[in-house]
């Protein structure tokens, strides 16, 4: 039988995948109330909430990500260079066989999920302590911010979901291959970058915003995932943990790096006298300028690693000889 | 052991031990680094940027308390009084019959008061109407209250307070008792030395009043002198910030400063009066009468650690000011 029609076969063998599935389908249906449901902080005696009125919450976030959801300009605009970067990787690479388009649905679930924890750890993160990203007191809480929140924490939900996807498909006995683990990585990236597009920046950002952040802060992500599942595939083949912690602490470096460079536009801007009078629609091009050349750079690795990665498995005489090595 | 799975042990490590630090990080910057004050009057330079997404973002998630509890409030309750034929009678009343006794009640009153000056004679007369119903006895002490409220509330005077506590309590255990009636009696409350009390029945007032009037705004008043008392100073500060939006006379300190006066004769421990003093005289430009206050808050050292930080840096800004 052809292997292509094997990979849609969801029989009765596939039980545990199908649960799975449903299980990340209600998760992500759930995060949002959850997180709406959460208590509003300071003192109940000054502003009480009784139930009703947090499931007036409720019913109001679901209902602002439903009209987010289904403002196309907006959604086309904060997906189209996620959808092509996924086609680009798809297209480069499998030529003999099909991506596990299951397991890729997995791993886009994870994504989703998770861009939700780190929205909540970022809120509690920027209310809760002095390192807002934005309204801090001092350039380096707000530096602090994006270290801790964008960097460390967003890294690790992204990162964490991937190998919890990763895990689960070596209990369901999938055969994801090295592209695989980085294609799946990346889809995580992929599918926190759009939601972080739909939720935080469509509904209030223009249009040059969007354009930015799908040329710039997409392709971030989808690097960054890259990153991490290169440091998936060198932990297998070396069977070390280390690899996973290297991979990490560059994703860490890269993404504070990328978020904190507009810190240093603002610092430059002032001494140069020109914070009060520069428009911030100009903001664009100094932050293009210094960030572009990181992405570019990147982009470059990544592409040139993207053509070296096997399809399959290594096999086992493969592994062995790394096990040797080390 | 095959290769995947001592990533499979390798990834659960990392999420395990990776998850606790991380949550170990916030934990840590949320004891170690809290966030700054927020005070209520910034100078314009001051004034937060409003381009943070992370607060628009919040808007999805969590809407605003005050909205709701404006909403709950004011706006419903007003859009559900009657218009045309069957309107204007006060929410205060039941039937017809029972506006028709409180104008005759009132009548005899305002004949009575321009010529004796003497409520009793006033109620004594408004018994002889002819109009009877469950509410009768009600309207008689909710005059009495009004009476010896208005009287206190002129020249202070602390003999009236037991009869007038008397009254009110009797007005708000009536099954008529209505916004106005716990208003009082949270006042009598207060100036009996009863925060709790006070608390609860100005609470009932503010989430049962009908607009956003002037007596709204005195509620909200109280409410903030009534967190000053009991050591509130987060929420205080808080309320602070929409003081100038529910507080119709604002502008005019001379009129409600006497009440912070009586107040903190009532309460001499409660340093944070003194700061809601600052905070008054410091919102009209009045830097004398707020340097004093806050400078007075301090010297108390009964303020706590945020607090303190508040009013010192309310003095920097006034002496900069200066």
């Amino acid at each position: 039988m052809n292997h292509r029609l094997q990979t849609f076969r969801l029989g009765p063998s596939r039980h545990g995948l199908n649960m799975a599935l449903r299980l990340g389908l209600l998760l992500m249906l759930g995060a949002p109330l959850l997180l709406a449901a959460a208590p509003v902080g300071g003192s109940r005696e000054v502003e009480p909430l009784t139930w009703i009125e947090n499931l007036f919450l409720v019913l109001q976030s679901i209902w602002e990500i439903a009209k987010t959801l289904f403002r196309l300009s907006d959604l086309l605009l904060s997906c189209w260079s996620g959808l092509l970067i996924f086609i680009w990787l798809v297209a480069t690479k499998y030529k003999e066989r099909r991506p596990d388009y299951p397991m890729l649905a997995m791993f886009l679930a994870g994504g989703v999920i998770c861009s939700f924890f780190a929205l909540f750890f970022n809120m509690e993160l920027s209310t809760t302590t002095r390192f807002n990203f934005f309204e801090a007191t001092s350039r380096f809480d707000s530096f602090m911010a994006f270290f801790i929140g964008a960097g460390i924490g967003e890294e690790f939900w992204k990162m964490s979901a991937g190998l919890i996807v990763v895990v689960l498909a070596l209990g369901l006995g999938r055969n994801l291959g090295d592209a695989g683990r980085i294609l799946g990585f990346v889809v995580v990236g992929l599918s926190f970058a759009v939601m972080e597009n739909i939720i935080s920046y469509a509904p209030r950002h223009g249009l040059f915003d969007m354009l930015q952040r799908g040329l710039l802060a997409t392709p971030l992500h989808a690097i960054m995932g890259m990153i991490h599942g290169w440091a998936v595939n060198r932990s297998i083949r070396r069977q070390s943990p280390l690899p996973l912690l290297s991979g990490y602490a560059l994703a860490v470096i890269f993404h504070t790096l990328y978020d904190t460079i507009f810190l240093l536009v603002d610092a430059g801007l002032e001494q140069l006298g020109a914070h009060e009078v520069w428009p911030d629609l100009m903001m664009h091009i100094p932050h293009a300028l210094l960030v572009g050349p990181i992405v570019f750079f990147l982009l470059r690795w990544a592409h040139r690693y993207w053509r070296t990665v096997p399809e399959g498995d290594p096999s086992t005489a493969e592994l062995d000889a790394a096990a040797d090595w080390i | 052991m095959h290769p995947k799975q001592k990533l499979a042990i390798y990834a659960i490590g990392f999420v395990v031990v990776f998850g606790f630090l991380l949550m170990g990080v916030l934990t840590a910057a949320k004891v170690w680094f809290p966030p700054p004050l927020q005070l209520s009057l910034q100078p314009p330079g001051q004034q937060p940027r409003n381009a943070g997404f992370w607060r628009q973002l919040q808007r999805i998630f969590k809407a605003h308390p005050k909205k709701i509890r404006y909403r709950r409030s004011s706006k419903r309750k007003v859009r559900r009084v009657r218009r045309g034929s069957g309107g204007g009678v006060p929410r205060t009343v039941r039937s017809r019959q029972h506006l028709a006794y409180r104008e005759t009640v009132l009548g005899y009153f305002i004949q009575s008061n321009s010529y004796t000056n003497n409520p009793a004679e006033a109620l004594r007369q408004a018994q002889r109407s002819k109009l009877t119903g469950p509410w009768r006895e009600y309207e008689l002490i909710r005059l009495r209250t009004r009476i010896l409220a208005y009287q206190f509330d002129e020249n202070k005077d602390r003999s009236l307070l037991p009869t007038y506590k008397k009254a009110a309590v009797q007005a708000v255990e009536s099954p008529f008792a209505n916004f106005e009636d716990y208003f009082w009696a949270g006042h009598v409350y207060l100036y009996t030395k009863d925060p709790r009390n006070a608390q609860k029945y100005f609470d009932l007032a503010h989430d049962n009043w009908p607009a956003r009037d002037s007596f709204y705004g005195y509620i909200y008043f109280f409410q903030m002198c009534l967190n000053a008392v009991n050591g509130r100073g987060e929420n205080l500060l808080k309320q602070f910030d929409d003081f100038q939006a529910v507080f119709p006379d604002w502008l005019y300190v001379e009129i409600y400063v006497t009440e912070l006066n009586e107040l903190q004769k009532l309460y001499p421990d409660a340093a944070l009066l003194w700061f809601l003093r600052g905070q008054i005289f410091q919102m009209v430009l009045n830097d004398a009468n707020a340097l004093e206050a806050f400078q007075t808050a301090l010297r108390s050292g009964k303020l706590d650690r945020s607090m303190t930080a508040a009013a010192t840096i309310q003095i920097d800004r006034i002496k900069q000011r200066q």
